[in-house]
């Protein structure tokens, strides 16, 4: 617990002073500064509360997700009497009561606590040197992303280190005034890093403009929109609502607490809230589908994805980051979760509706595609008498979320959320998938087959076997792909 | 039981668990076949499927125990699986009432899936949530009767009646089959029925309720 290296809260100031002054770049309207802020200076608020508790007896090992973290905090550990104890908890329990709390409105201890360090913190502010016109150049030294623009709150983890390759190449192309959206797609094709992905899913997904100087304004509209949809669909009595409504609203309900229930991210209690009003929200906005089984998997990567920008510790999973964030931070990722995630099922739209044709479609695709490059198995698979649609079902609709580890399957987003239409390339991906355990399914009979696809061995997989999935996938589409010809070809093999 | 060798069985036959989705169809079928219990088990997408045998009246009955999401909107999908069954374990939930309310329509899903001499056997999950209770056995029973049900309550969790419940519908399947079958005047030793087969069942339906119409 030495603080042999900088302290952290002085790193942590350092950057944000100059995340601060990005921001002023972008919120030029003191409406938008006002609104915009608020997020990051609970962070800051967050950050100083973090110090104290690093007294607690286990609060290096709950706290942050990295020791260096939490012995950073423990050097700033007298800012943090400036809060209250409230947020001090680490034990869960204690966090959902105050989440209840919370909501009943019966205290707001929690946030007058923020809001007393946001002012201190904008006294602090005060002394903010002038924007840097060039951020890459600035701060070589450091994470030198201009995040900023797309939401109030961006913690990027401390880098003391250069950027590499790739990171500075996002770097160059995520700080241009009008991003570019074919290079910036081509680029996140081969993975995001984890300080622009948050960024660069919201803007290839369209949510925000590839111009820099509307995204302040589009977001706030889009946040305040969202505000709207849950007081006209969410926040009304159950009496208000139409026996169908209260059913998809009772599925919503069954689902929220088994969606990733391994990860302790999504056991958190406010987590739970969000992801349930946003799914409830986006069914009631889409009535065509309304809510499907596994479009609560789909809200997943977004959310972790998106809280990653509100939390410095390396890994959102371990659900620390929800013990200091802000109602007000939590509020705008739920909103961001939730037009993302209407962009994506945008595409896939038929996946969900009656019959679900855009599954039995993909299902269709894979099986013609399977025979066409791997024939043997092909043949195994229809020998022993399973379906297609038996193991692949659930491929597709849950675009293979069931299959990885979140993990995983946040790096194939990368890919999935830079390709145009990803539904096609997704057959291929299950193809390569199938096709990597060719060998061990020929020699399984009907019932090992059929476990094994229950449970496909994935658990050692990480991003290195995901690209290795993905080129493979890559590969079989420059072969199969956009040609009729090849369907008919019975020489494929 | 597991170390039996899967193979070596007199009967297979083809089960399909139904009912709302978070009644604890996937959690029967685990502590059915493997003696687990997940409390944090994702919904099921799809189709999911486990076996396991076990001895009735001096025979070796293998299971083959097919688990479907329980979500409207995937009816069109599940329709298919029905096919070949001969059971069916119609699950309802004790503590919420919405369930048991479905039962009826469930019925009537099997009625336009299913074999028309299937055997049907409700079952009342969550025994263990004594105090959230909302469902009473007396009501559950009567509408049993009413519509010529097997009866039975159960609890993953703890294991109560699962067994048993697997057991009753298994030996009722058989029963009704051997029956039939000598009625018939068939060899009643058919030892390789394979998955998908329709097993033809005494249309008697009023002998169904000689099994499991206890407790």
């Amino acid at each position: 617990m030495s603080g042999k290296r900088l302290p952290g809260f002085l790193r942590r100031t350092r950057r944000r002073d100059y995340q601060d002054s990005e921001e002023e770049d972008y919120f030029t309207t003191d409406d938008d500064d006002e609104s915009q802020g608020k997020g990051k200076k609970n962070n800051n608020a967050s950050q100083k509360t973090n110090g104290k508790q690093v007294k607690s007896s286990d609060a290096t090992k709950n706290i942050s997700g990295s020791k260096d973290d939490a012995s950073e905090s423990a050097s700033s550990g007298g800012n943090g009497k400036k809060t209250t104890s409230l947020q001090d908890s680490d034990d869960p329990k204690d966090e959902e009561t105050r989440d209840s709390f919370m909501s009943n409105g019966t205290a707001t201890a929690s946030r007058s606590s923020s809001s007393l360090v946001r002012s201190s913190s904008s006294n602090d502010s005060a002394n903010f040197t002038a924007p840097p016109t060039k951020p890459a150049k600035r701060a070589a030294s450091r994470s030198s992303t201009p995040v900023l623009s797309s939401s109030s709150a961006h913690f990027n983890r401390p880098l003391d280190r250069k950027l590499s390759y790739r990171e500075s190449k996002f770097d160059v192309i995520i700080a241009d005034e009008n991003i570019k959206m074919s290079e910036l797609c081509k680029l996140s094709w081969n993975g995001v890093p984890r300080e622009f992905r948050g960024m660069a899913w919201k803007i290839m997904l369209g949510y925000l403009p590839t111009n820099a100087s509307r995204r302040a304004n589009t977001l706030k509209r889009k946040r305040m929109e969202y505000k709207d949809a849950i007081a006209q669909h969410y926040d009304i009595d159950d009496n208000a609502r139409t026996l169908q409504e209260q059913e998809t609203l009772r599925q919503v309900l069954v689902d929220v607490p088994r969606t990733a229930p391994e990860i302790a991210l999504f056991r958190n209690e406010r987590i739970k809230r969000i992801l349930g009003r946003l799914l409830y929200i986006w069914a009631m906005r889409h009535p065509a589908s309304s809510y499907v089984q596994g479009i609560n998997d789909l809200a997943t990567p977004l959310i972790a994805v998106f809280l990653s920008d509100y939390y410095e510790g390396d890994d959102v999973l371990d659900g620390n980051v929800m013990v200091l964030l802000s109602e007000e931070s939590l509020d705008e990722v739920e909103a961001d979760v939730y037009w993302c995630l209407t962009n994506i099922l945008a595409k896939i739209q038929d996946h969900y509706t009656a019959d679900q044709p855009g599954v039995q479609r993909m299902v269709m695709r894979l099986e013609e595609l399977i025979t066409r490059i791997d024939g043997n198995l092909a043949e195994h698979l229809m020998d022993v008498g399973i379906q297609f649609i038996q193991f692949s079902f659930k491929w597709m609709n849950c675009l293979l979320l069931r299959e990885f580890n979140l993990k995983c399957v946040i790096r194939l987003w990368d890919t999935y959320i830079s390709e145009d239409g990803f539904e096609d390339f997704h057959v291929y991906v299950c193809a390569a998938f199938l096709c990597q355990f060719s060998a061990q399914l020929q020699a399984m009979d009907f019932e090992k087959l059929f476990a094994f696809m229950q449970d496909v061995p994935t658990e050692n997989w990480g991003e290195t076997e995901v690209e290795m999935l993905l080129s493979q996938a890559y590969v079989l589409s420059t072969l199969f792909g956009g040609s009729d010809a090849h369907l008919t070809s019975s020489s494929a093999r | 039981m597991a170390a039996r060798v899967d193979e070596e069985y007199d009967y297979l036959f083809k089960i399909v668990l139904i009912g709302d989705s978070g009644v604890g169809k996937s959690n029967l079928l685990s502590r059915f076949t493997r003696n687990e219990f997940n409390l944090e088990s994702k919904s099921t997408i799809g189709v999911e499927f486990a076996t396991k045998s076990i001895q009735a009246e001096g025979k070796t009955i293998k299971a083959q125990i097919w688990d479907t999401a329980g979500q409207e909107r995937y009816r069109a999908i599940t329709s298919a699986y029905y096919r070949g069954a001969v059971g069916a374990l119609l699950v309802y939930d004790i503590s919420k009432h919405g369930t048991f309310e479905n039962v009826e329509r469930w019925l009537k899903e099997l009625r336009d899936h299913a074999e028309a001499n299937i055997v049907v056997m409700l079952v009342g999950n969550k025994s263990d949530l004594r105090h959230l209770r909302a469902v009473e056995t007396d009501e559950a029973m009567a509408f049993s009767e009413q519509h010529n049900l097997a009866f039975i309550e159960t609890s993953a969790l703890d294991a109560s009646g699962v067994d048993t419940a697997f057991q009753r519908i298994l030996t009722e399947i058989y029963r009704l089959m051997s029956r039939r079958n000598v009625a018939a005047e068939e060899a009643a030793n058919q030892p390789s029925l394979t998955a998908g087969k329709t097993i033809s069942l005494s249309q008697d339906s009023n002998q169904k309720k000689g099994c499991c119409a206890s407790v």
